[in-house]
């Protein structure tokens, strides 16, 4: 001890030192101290587990906001093959049904040109 | 688990997450820790918990320690503060209580009954903090200026608090030791 006690000069007195060293002795069995390493390394190893969980329940609520979010525009997707073949057989009846009607005026037209013609020709 | 290399090279090896390395700087170093701890909570199992708790915060802190500073010195500040935590959770016990309390498994069988009573008794009566400064510094050998900064009090008080602590139990063991 290299302490030099300026103001507070009152000196260890070895019997009392004594006591306390007897006092506060420490395990001296080797076993003792293998088993306290043991406990501090299984400690350490559960803090590892249990810090892992906490990374693992910190990613959780993404995790879950991030599958919700897959799951919504995967059902968007199907509703919208869904309803693909309706909008497109539609398309093509209105496409069949305009076509026909424009055949129908054209031939009108056709007709009502060669019955004008047969009243011209006629008189 | 490795018996070579240096404290620094162990450290560095516990830094990269070799648990090997960390157990045998716990091997090393657990007798220390035990002697900080014991000497500020007095009792043995709280000494054990606060051991363990200590590594637990020095491995989990590891990353910011530097190698090239002295891991035991690192370590004692921290068994000290998880020492200081398991004292001030148990601040309620009494001085009766502790006294009652003679942690004598490990003691010289060939102490006197009386002796240890009265240490102990004595000991109550001092209060935690100068009762950790004489045992640190008479028993353990540690300087004022590391117990000063293991128990975060200013190096003048941990004077004081030897001076007075050596008296009072001067005082209380002084007939006993002159019978």
């Amino acid at each position: 001890m290299a302490d030099n006690d300026l103001e507070f000069t009152a000196e260890a007195d070895p019997r009392v030192t004594g006591a306390l060293r007897s006092h506060y002795a420490a395990p001296r069995d080797e076993a003792y101290w293998e088993s306290l390493q043991a406990q501090v390394m299984a400690r350490i190893a559960a803090g590892a587990r249990a810090s892992w969980l906490q990374v693992a329940a910190g990613w959780a609520r993404p995790g879950l906001a991030a599958a919700a979010a897959v799951l919504l525009v995967a059902a968007a997707l199907f509703q919208l093959n869904r309803d693909e073949p309706e909008s497109i057989s539609f398309a093509a009846m209105t496409q069949i049904a305009s076509q026909p009607e424009f055949i129908y005026i054209e031939n009108d037209a056709a007709s009502q040109r060669d019955e004008t013609l047969r009243l011209v020709v006629s008189h | 688990m490795r018996n070579t290399g240096t404290e620094r090279e162990l450290v560095v090896a516990a830094q990269r997450g070799e648990q090997a390395a960390f157990a045998e700087l716990v091997a090393l170093h657990q007798r220390r820790a035990y002697a900080i701890a014991r000497a500020i909570v007095y009792v043995h199992e709280d000494a054990e918990d606060a051991v363990q708790e200590a590594f637990l915060r020095a491995y989990q802190a590891l990353g910011k320690f530097r190698p090239e500073e002295p891991f035991g010195a690192w370590l004692s500040r921290i068994v000290a503060n998880a020492a200081l935590d398991i004292t001030r959770r148990k601040k309620i016990r009494k001085a009766d209580e502790l006294s009652d309390y003679i942690p004598d498994r490990f003691s010289d069988p060939g102490e006197s009954e009386e002796l240890r009573r009265r240490l102990a008794g004595a000991l109550a009566l001092l209060g935690d903090r100068p009762r950790s400064v004489i045992v640190l510094h008479d028993v353990e050998g540690f300087t004022h200026v590391e117990i000063a900064k293991m128990l975060g009090i200013p190096e003048g008080t941990a004077r004081s608090d030897l001076h007075h602590a050596r008296r009072q139990l001067r005082k209380t063991l002084g007939n006993l030791q002159e019978d």
